[in-house]
């Protein structure tokens, strides 16, 4: 045999032995045989899975291997798992630390996981001891996931009820609130109307106020010279500012309103927010209107001011006799325009006396008040009843029901500001009535418009019923 | 009816117990100068050094087809990360041991029933034994021992080139490193799984060369015999290899109880 057989032969065995002690070094690195390292130990209850060269990590680092399982000696007691760790990693282990037997994956293998203990307690000696938690069982797990889903689907059962159940509300909900938005447009109608009537007056009065207020500062009339009671005028500025405040808030209601409007329109998601809003701001417009109408109502009942309301058309009717509102007539500030309306087929007789409109009396009334709807909307009308038959007590309390009739449908229908819109019980007595015979039953529509504000050709003006 | 009662019943135990006293008289001969050195190593040669490239480009298919396997049943759990692992597991333990003892048993054991034999019928033992040399030394102890030495080097070569081959169709899917799939390989390998499936080799080369040594100079009837020999020798040794793996992870599962988890 030559020489270079043998030197593969020699090639064959050392190289094979040199492969094999790689094979060792690879298995030894892995089991810490060429690292320092350090012992310690953990007890469980349940080992399952854990064996002699079961990996031990610590914080998911490879940090060792189980070195031996000591069984107990007697039921109850727990097995002591004795583990090698490198010794680098011995700061990490403090004596609160805390050993567990995990499952790499579900199909991996078993390991020792040791949790990082706090830096308050001192690291773990050579051979101390840790403690330990039991593995979880996989069967435990799948018990556990069972009940899991149990209860998942028991809650979902539940909470497809609590949806429909919510459906079922958020249905009404819209139907609701599509009732809340119609029924707000309404209001907002009614109070844009009104608030633009009652600014328009009140502004007026507030003018007029000014005018008088600085003509008695001045000291022109008997009033005048009483102004040297600071407290009555004092009084009377309260009441002017009182009046402005109220019609700026008049204002930034009716702003309110038109923005809350505004948003309506768009198709945005903060629908129910602006639901709110906008019946914040109704609410605030109302509060506002109720304000400017007890100042007024105010005002009109003071008596330095009752008679200039009475000149402006804000009568009030109640205070005044028939014989004081045919005086009315005589201002030629005011011009008053009638309209006569048979009350024949106008009205008909309901339950316990009253009296109500008859099925015909709508398109009556229509016509009459087309004839008026040319003039200012915030000139004061006065709706006259009449009544024929009967002593003049029976007769009055029909006129009155005549007029209260009537006066309710215009307000309703035709938006009436209500303390513009009266009513006067005249009785049977009908001066220039078209029955020519000077009695009249049924009612009559005076509106009661400004001269300056009528435009030519000037209607005739009526006569005091 | 003696005939097939000699035949059948008297001679089976008459050639295995041949074979054992065989068996044992070359270990005790392996222990016993002269070493015939020069003889040992050219058989080392022969089985070893001339079977490294059959069971290194066996062991390269055995890895690339372990990991194919591997991979199909572990992807399905998404547990591919322990491929490499699990293939070198496999190999070590098993498959290498066992795919090593079957191709040498096919390669050696057939070549040295037929030597053997043929130097038998061609009465060369006889000139062996003329010329004051140890024919049983010369010819089956130094079998014996190449067998045996060569065994778990030609293993450990089948181990390597097996995680090879299984790295090549790792990286060629997944493009795994080296480095990083040589370090995952040995992450759950034990001592205890490397050291007696490497070693247990030894037996199965002292079987493969005992069984075709002893049908080898147990030839008779001519060449013809010679063909027989070389047979018997592949078939006997693989069966009796394998028998003899049994009970050797047995034993080994015994003594070494963490490697039957």
């Amino acid at each position: 045999m030559g020489s270079p057989r043998l030197a593969l032969v020699g090639t064959f065995v050392v190289g094979g032995l040199l492969l094999f002690a790689v094979g060792l070094f690879m298995i030894g690195d892995r089991r810490l045989l060429f690292t320092e390292r350090f012992e310690v130990e953990a007890d469980f209850g349940n080992v399952t899975g854990i064996a002699i060269g079961t990996g031990v990590r610590l914080a998911g680092f490879d940090a060792g291997e189980v070195l031996a399982v000591e069984i107990p000696l007697n039921p109850g007691e727990r097995f002591v798992v004795r583990m090698r760790v490198r010794e680098d990693l011995r700061p990490l282990v403090r004596t609160d630390s805390v050993a567990a037997v995990l499952t790499d994956g579900l199909l991996g293998s078993v390991f020792i996981q040791i949790r990082s203990g706090s830096a308050d307690a001192s690291s773990v000696a050579d051979g101390g001891r840790i403690r330990g938690v039991d593995a979880v069982e996989i069967a435990d797990l799948i018990e556990e996931g069972r009940d899991t889903f149990r209860t998942v689907a028991a809650e979902f059962l539940g909470l497809r009820a609590q949806m429909s159940a919510t459906l079922g509300d958020l249905g009404e909900t819209i139907t609701t609130t599509n009732e809340l938005i119609t029924g707000v447009g309404e209001d907002v109608d009614t109070i844009t109307s009104a608030s633009a009537a009652v600014m328009d007056a009140a502004r007026a009065v507030l003018a007029d106020t000014r005018a008088l207020v600085e003509n008695l500062a001045e000291g022109h009339g008997t009033v005048g010279r009483l102004l040297g009671d600071d407290a009555l005028y004092t009084h009377l500025v309260g009441s002017v500012r009182e009046t402005e405040a109220t019609m700026q808030a008049v204002r930034r209601s009716a702003e309110q309103v038109e923005q809350a409007i505004d948003r309506f329109g768009g198709p945005d998601s903060e629908t129910v927010r602006m639901l709110a809003d906008a019946g914040e701001a109704v609410a605030h417009a109302r509060d506002a209107m109720s304000d400017l109408a007890e100042n007024t109502e105010a005002l009109k009942r003071n008596w330095l001011f009752s008679r200039f309301f009475g000149e402006r058309g804000f009568y009030n009717l109640d205070q005044l006799t028939r014989d004081e509102y045919r005086e009315l007539f005589r201002d030629d500030r005011y011009t008053p325009l009638r309209i006569w309306v048979d009350g024949d087929l106008l009205f008909e007789a309901a339950a316990a006396g009253e009296i109500t409109l008859a099925p015909g009396a709508v398109r009556r009334l229509d016509e009459a008040m087309a004839e008026l709807l040319d003039y200012p909307r915030d000139s004061p009308l006065v709706v006259e009843g009449y009544a024929v038959g009967g002593n003049p007590g029976e007769e009055f309390r029909q006129a009155q029901a005549h007029a209260d009739a009537v006066r309710a449908y215009l307000v309703e229908a035709y938006r009436r500001v209500a303390t513009l819109t009266g009513t006067m019980p005249i009785g049977s007595a009908a001066g220039g009535s078209p029955s020519g015979d000077g009695r009249w039953n049924g009612v009559a529509l005076t509106m009661f418009v400004a001269t300056d504000r009528l435009t030519a050709p000037a209607p005739a003006a009526a006569g005091a019923p | 009816m003696p005939d097939f009662f000699r035949r059948f019943v008297v001679a089976p135990p008459a050639r295995a117990g041949d074979a054992v006293v065989f068996a044992a008289r070359a270990v005790r001969e392996a222990f016993r100068p002269p070493f015939e050195l020069r003889e040992t190593a050219r058989q080392l040669y022969e089985i070893g050094w001339l079977s490294v490239p059959l069971i290194a480009a066996a062991g390269f298919a055995v890895g690339i087809v372990l990991s194919m396997h591997t991979r199909a049943s572990l992807q399905r759990f998404g547990a591919e990360a322990l491929i490499p692992a699990a293939l070198t597991l496999a190999l070590v333990r098993e498959t290498g041991p066992l795919v090593v003892g079957l191709l040498v048993s096919g390669r050696v054991g057939a070549g040295v029933g037929a030597e053997l034999g043929a130097m038998k019928v061609t009465e060369q033992v006889d000139a062996l034994e003329a010329s004051a040399v140890d024919s049983f030394k010369f010819l089956v102890v130094t079998r014996m021992v190449a067998c045996v030495v060569a065994m778990p080097i030609l293993t450990t070569v089948m181990n390597f080139t097996g995680i090879v081959g299984g790295w090549v169709a790792e990286t060629a899917i997944s493009g795994m490193g080296f480095r990083t799939y040589f370090e995952a390989a040995f992450s759950i390998v034990q001592f205890t799984d490397y050291l007696p499936g490497t070693l247990k080799t030894t037996v199965f080369g002292f079987i493969i060369a005992i069984t075709a040594s002893y049908l080898g100079l147990r030839t008779s009837h001519g060449t013809q015999g010679v063909g027989r020999s070389a047979t018997r020798s592949v078939v006997l040794a693989s069966m009796l290899m394998i028998a003899a793996n049994v009970v050797l992870v047995r034993l080994i599962f015994f003594v070494f109880p963490e490697t039957a988890e």
